[in-house]
């Protein structure tokens, strides 16, 4: 896969001036994912500007208390992105550098993923989404808890494209500021996982001994429950001493979910321990939390990034099955798994309650996937090299 | 092999101690419990008391472990205290279907997850290993429990070839000849079995592309080849058993995975399996159903992985046990 | 074949919403004791319960030429029990009102009439406090034995005994203890109560069907829920248990040693209750005719349902629940703590009232502006605009339609009167944050609801959204159920959303008397003359008189709006429309199944 770089002639052509527009550089270079890409940003913010400015006034400064921050975010996220893609497309048009020149492991490292071209469209489908959810205050037409912003149960049509729900509030308002939460849910449980999953891994691997055995026999402990069941338990015993809070629910999810991470990076750090620089560091006296934290970690985390991008899509997932068997983020809060949720009364009559969150639910597992497919075949060093 | 068994069964104890042990005290921590139901605004603080008495819910929370644990040992796992029966009779009646509908699905998925695989890597790049992919990537994207609502939908309303919940026709199943019988509880399994196997299928076939692929690379392959003999022969015979081999691993991770789903499947389509009752033990706090559940559940997931490490043995002379 | 038109859609909503109760009520001298004693049992005691119960009797068996079809019904869990003594849910009883026979054969028609069934005759003594039951003589159990007055008394011992933590123990506190029943014979007993209460109240109370004592005499009470008995129920009525698959299915035959009346005797082969715990999935299984009933069906789907499928006869169950919001009168943090020291002694006035809803004129200005007419507009109604319920005044059902009180003047919806109505008692936005406050205090509260139920949910939101627009900032909390009524009973709450099942023998005690033995009163409602009515309409046998003290007390509520209330629900039930003589009404919604029967040339299951 991924031979849709051109080969660079023997003198760098003069860039084409047409080549600054967002995208259009890409494509005539024969990128074409990240033209698409590109120009998909592009496009959202266009979006934003024509669905967002006009309100500018009454977004930032409402007249009664209100969304807060949020605007604020929104617009500073706005000309932030801006700057992205005009970096973005500013550096495609700079001459690229000579073949055997070195570059530094960063930079290996996005060639490599380019390559995969499966994985820059989820790449670039995932950016879409958390720029969306970004900009929702501005993109957003309506307040997602409106009831009556429409009638109810309007199919998708020009003004409700997602259609509207049962309390006749619009699904695309709903469903992006649902991208929100069910993107941070994703992000922050995984991150919070990543993290534990890392510290526990690192200290079992370095210190070995008890500790290691102890740690392995809690995670095969935890890894035996299937993950759904154990968090069912978790919420659904302690539901009524408040479980059942956005923080906490993402919090058990970020407990439920550290084992995978914790024995990939322990058989990473069990090979690096033993490795020149670290005994060297030990007998510079290095304390060992520096050297874990350091040195160990640093050098581990390729395998744990690519299990954090596909276990958000897991996660994503886990959250929509909570919130089937109503144990998920509570109402009105609007999650993609709670709109489902709400909806499947509705399945025979309003079917795209369902259909809409559920196939975006199914769009952004792909993108993770597809991304963390993309970064493990860039990390693997047995496909460097290939044609 | 028969030490080998016990010694992996004897290893599952600490496993299985540590899950009831940690259920117990998460139960333990959580507010209320299983006889709050029975008490009405009028019962009466003796009548309370009595009822805790019974339960033996006035004991503190170490006895009570204890209790557990010894009677545990002999095989009794108490009363239900939201049914009243034996914990045990409520299993025996949920598991066996739970098992039915698992086994059912572990067969799709990896049949086809299988046969998927083969086809793309015999025609790795071209438009149906593409296609494939995608179809592959986009069920296994997709959220268990809609798949199984979409299901019903098409095919008990749309397009009504198929029953779409029990495990058996309500009405007719009685007056059926033992054939038929046989049959209609087959027709029963397809939509749940469908619509929990899928996304693990999908995962199945991207494993066992990946692999084939990699071995089709082997140097022992490209000898069979040169050798002259048919391409089909090649893959089938060499290829296949060795890349069936990772395919194995994952067969063991499969069985929690399924449960999982089971949970959601089993509610939808009215299947009175594990699932439902997992969930029916939490929502009622149902101390003894809990922990029996749990236990059933790992003891699933240690013989799976038993007969997972088993089927590769088989298929890889190679491995000789320790 | 044939098609006949539901007849649903001719019901207006002003008729009693108990759908197509086919009842003949026979009882003049059961109700009105104008002499103080009188004489129960229809004018012809000719041992059979009254059983023409429509337009026409229904064929016999005989005439039909025999049973036929299967009907298949599904439910949402599996049965708890099978013993009155033990079980907790409607669906519970009703299908335990087939399995046996009843005490008393009930219909309603504006109120709750008794004929006889297992109970064949009854009678009152002077004072009106003890009630002489005879028991029908030659009626067996399914395993031979004979029915008597000992199985009525074993039943209610068991409801007594405090081990066995029945449900249903509240029917026995009017009893005298020792009494409650006392069994003169073989076939004779009688209830003593305590005082001469309301007859229906009375008789209700004494309606608990027997479980056979021979059978479970010696059974664990502790365990009574899961006895062996539910794997072999030993019953009286026309039905028995052929199969229970555990939360599959239960499959019902008729009884072949059914001692009752012969026109008791089943018209179908078989009633076969499916479970299947997911709507969609019920709703699916309706439309492709897997399922001939299906009960609690969404409004959202009925009018396309009705247009889509012909096939269906609507019913409506109502108005058996309602939905209302509580306002708690009382500071819960101080009535927590002056009741832990005082108990039983709690002086009212003493604790503190609710800051916010401790007066008459604010819960009255939030009811002005809160839009009930637009939640049964957009959780009861359906597209084409058939309405599923009606707005509520009181506790008391309106289909009883003698005792609720229909000329209550309502609370009409008045956002600027309400706004106006608020700022007069010094809620005003001085922060101009978009929410009242006063003394520095904005207007903010929470309102609990119980989790899972997804019309309340919605109406949640929506009030929500009405009180957002006068500046009243709502919170909603969502509790789960066992803690949800914990929360209620113990008044530790602001406001709450809830609902009641309403009993159809109305006694306004529980719900209203100050009295602190009444833990229904959620809102610490007290108000001395609703008491002395209430009080006095209990223990009151003329109706018309306590019919009039009772709408009086509900007129005194509304003005206090202690709730807000808000509506009461018809239950849409449908039914395939090739079951004949079918009920379905306000007290059960399968009800005498007997008596259900498929024409010959309509037969869908041959079995």
């Amino acid at each position: 896969m991924g031979d849709a770089m051109p080969t660079t002639p023997s003198s760098p052509p003069a860039a084409n001036p047409l080549g600054y527009i967002p995208g259009l550089g890409h494509l005539l270079r024969g990128d074409w994912p990240n033209a698409i890409g590109l120009t998909g940003q592009l496009l959202i913010l266009i979006w934003a500007a024509v669905a967002g400015f006009p309100r500018l006034g009454a977004l930032l400064f409402p007249e009664q208390g209100g969304s807060g921050l949020h605007p604020w975010i929104a617009l500073v996220s706005w000309f932030g992105v801006l700057a992205l893609v005009g970096y973005t497309t500013w550096a495609g048009q700079q001459p690229p550098p000579p073949k055997d020149a070195v570059r530094s492991p960063t930079a290996e490292l996005i060639k490599q993923f380019q390559r995969n071209r499966a994985g820059v469209f989820g790449l670039h489908i995932v950016s879409w989404m958390i720029v969306l959810a970004l900009l929702t205050p501005l993109v957003a037409p309506f307040d997602p808890d409106a009831i009556a912003a429409g009638d109810r149960y309007m199919p998708p049509q020009p003004g409700y494209w997602m259609g509207t729900d049962d309390y006749g509030r619009d699904l695309l308002s709903r469903s992006l500021y649902g991208a929100r939460i069910s993107l941070s849910i994703g992000f922050i449980a995984v991150g919070l996982s990543a993290t534990l999953g890392a510290l526990i891994g690192a200290v079992a691997g370095y210190f070995g001994g008890w500790v290691d055995r102890a740690s392995m026999w809690l995670v095969d402990l935890l890894l035996a429950l299937p993950r759904l069941v154990l968090l069912l338990a978790i919420v659904g015993l302690f539901r009524s001493a408040g479980a059942q809070s956005l923080f906490l629910i993402v919090v058990i999810l970020g407990l439920t979910g550290w084992m995978g991470v914790s024995r990939i990076v322990r058989a990473q750090v069990l090979t690096l321990k033993e490795q020149d620089f670290v005994q060297a560091c030990r007998a510079m006296g290095i304390p060992d939390s520096r050297i874990i934290l350091g040195h160990i970690l640093p050098n581990a985390m390729a395998p744990v990034i690519v299990n954090a991008s596909l276990a958000i899509g897991g996660t994503i997932l886990t959250e929509a099955s909570l919130s089937f068997l109503g144990l998920g983020v509570p109402p009105p809060t609007a999650t993609w798994g709670s709109i489902i949720n709400d909806g499947r009364e509705f399945m025979r009559t309003a079917p795209w309650i369902t259909i809409g969150p559920g196939l975006l639910i199914v769009l952004a597992v792909m993108s993770f996937n597809l991304l963390g497919d993309g970064l493990r075949d860039a990390l693997d060093p047995k496909l460097r090299g290939r044609a | 092999m028969f030490t080998y068994t016990l010694k992996k069964l004897a290893m599952a104890l600490p496993l299985l101690w540590g899950v009831i042990t940690l259920i117990f005290f998460l139960i333990e921590l959580s507010p209320g419990d299983a006889t709050d139901r029975f008490f009405t605004p009028e019962t009466p603080p003796e009548v309370r008391q009595a009822i805790t008495e019974k339960w033996g819910l006035d004991k503190p929370a170490v006895t009570r472990y204890g209790i557990m644990m010894v009677n545990l040992i002999q095989g009794d796992f108490g009363r239900s205290i939201s049914q009243e029966r034996p914990v045990f009779d409520i299993v025996l009646d949920a598991l066996p279907n739970t098992l039915v509908l698992s086994l059912l699905s572990l067969i799709v998925i990896n049949l086809v997850g299988v046969v998927l695989g083969i086809v793309q890597a015999a025609r790795q790049y071209s438009a149906l290993d593409g296609g494939l992919s995608v179809l592959s990537l986009f069920f296994y994207s997709m959220p268990g429990f809609w798949l199984a609502l979409v299901l019903q939908l098409v095919f008990g309303l749309w397009w009504p070839v198929l029953p779409t919940s029990g495990m058996i026709d309500a009405v007719m199943h009685d007056y059926m000849t033992p054939s038929q019988q046989t049959a209609d509880k087959l027709t029963h399994l397809i939509l749940p079995g469908v619509a929990l196997g899928v996304s693990s299928a999908a995962s199945v076939a991207r494993y066992m592309r990946s692999s084939l692929l990699e071995v089709i690379r082997q140097d022992y392959i490209r000898t069979a080849k040169a050798k002259g003999l048919p391409e089909y022969v090649v893959v089938l015979k060499h290829a296949l058993r060795n890349a069936l081999l990772p395919i194995i691993t994952i067969l063991g991770m499969q069985l929690p995975f399924l449960v999982s789903g089971a949970v959601l499947v089993e509610h939808i389509f009215g299947w009175p399996g594990m699932g439902r009752l997992i969930v029916l033990a939490i929502m009622s706090q149902d101390t003894p159903l809990i922990i029996a559940c749990f236990f059933i559940l790992t003891m699933l997931v240690v013989v799976g992985n038993l007969m997972a490490d088993l089927l590769y043995a088989v298929v890889d002379p190679r491995i000789r046990f320790e | 074949m044939p098609i006949t038109t539901p007849p649903s859609r001719a019901l207006s909503p002003v008729l009693v919403g108990a759908g197509l109760v086919l009842s003949l009520t026979t009882l003049a001298g059961l109700v009105g004791c104008s002499g103080g004693e009188g004489e129960g049992g229809p004018a012809a005691s000719n041992g059979g319960p009254t059983t023409s119960q429509g337009p026409g009797k229904e064929p016999s068996a005989e005439e039909l030429g025999g049973r036929r079809d299967a009907l298949v019904i599904a439910e949402l869990s599996d049965a708890d029990s099978l013993l009155y003594a033990v079980s907790q849910s409607a669906s519970d009883a009703a299908l335990i009102a087939n399995l046996n026979m009843e005490n008393f054969e009930a219909t309603f028609d504006c109120s709750l009439q008794y004929t006889p069934a297992l109970f064949e005759s009854w009678s009152w003594d002077d004072t009106h406090t003890i009630l002489k039951v005879k028991v029908r003589e030659g009626v067996s159990w399914s395993d031979g034995k004979p029915v008597t007055a000992h199985d009525v008394k074993f039943t209610y011992d068991l409801v007594l005994d405090p081990v066995v933590a029945s449900p249903r123990q509240s029917m026995l506190e009017k009893m005298v203890p020792g009494k409650a029943p006392l069994v003169i014979d073989d076939y004779n007993l009688e209830f003593h109560y305590q005082k001469a209460y309301n007859t229906a109240t009375m008789l209700q109370h004494a309606s608990l069907a027997p479980s056979p004592k021979h059978v479970l005499e010696s059974a664990d009470r502790a365990s009574l829920r899961g006895n062996d008995f539910h794997k072999n129920p030993v019953t009286t009525g026309p039905w028995k248990i052929d199969k229970w698959e555990p939360d599959s299915r239960i499959v019902l035959v008729p009884n072949e040693k059914f001692s009752g009346p012969k026109e008791m005797s089943p018209r179908l082969n078989r009633v076969i209750f499916k479970i299947i715990p997911e709507y969609a999935t019920r709703l699916i299984e309706l439309e492709s005719g897997a399922i001939d009933l299906m009960t609690a069906i969404l409004p959202s789907d009925a009018a396309r349902l009705k247009k889509e499928h012909p096939e269906l006869s609507f019913y409506r169950r109502g108005w058996r629940s309602n939905d209302y919001i509580a306002w708690n009168n009382f500071d819960s943090a101080d009535y927590k703590a002056q009741k832990e020291t005082a108990k039983e002694n709690l002086d009212w006035s003493k604790v503190k009232r609710h800051p916010i809803f401790g007066d008459v004129a604010t819960r009255r200005a939030l009811t002005k502006a809160i839009d009930i007419d637009k939640l049964i507009k957009d959780l009861l109604t359906t597209e084409d605009g058939e309405v599923y319920g009606r707005r509520a005044v009181s506790t008391v059902t309106p289909a009883l339609c003698d005792t609720h009180n229909n000329d209550i003047p309502l609370i009409p919806l008045n956002v600027a009167e309400a706004k106006a109505e608020l700022e007069a008692l010094g809620w005003k936005d001085t922060n101009n944050d978009g929410v009242l406050d006063r003394d520095g205090k904005p207007f903010r509260f929470t309102l609990l609801t119980n989790s899972g139920n997804a019309r309340r949910n919605k109406a949640a939101v929506i009030v929500q959204d009405n009180l957002k627009s006068i500046g009243v900032d709502m919170q909603i909390e969502q509790s789960e159920s066992n803690t949800f009524f914990e929360r209620l009973r113990k008044k530790d709450y602001e406001a709450a959303l809830s609902g009641w099942s309403a009993s159809l023998a109305p006694d306004m005690n529980p719900m209203w008397h100050s009295g602190e033995k009444y833990e229904f009163n959620f809102t610490g409602y007290s108000n001395p003359q609703v008491d002395q009515l209430i009080a006095e309409a209990l223990e009151e046998p003329d109706d018309a008189k306590s019919n009039a003290m009772i709408k009086e007390a509900q007129r005194l509520i509304y003005e206090d709006q202690p709730y807000t209330f808000l509506y009461w629900m018809d239950e849409i039930v449908a039914v395939h429309s090739r079951f004949k003589d079918v009920r379905v009404d306000i007290l059960s919604q399968y009800r005498r199944m007997d008596a259900w029967w498929v024409p010959a040339n309509e037969v869908k299951y041959p079995q």
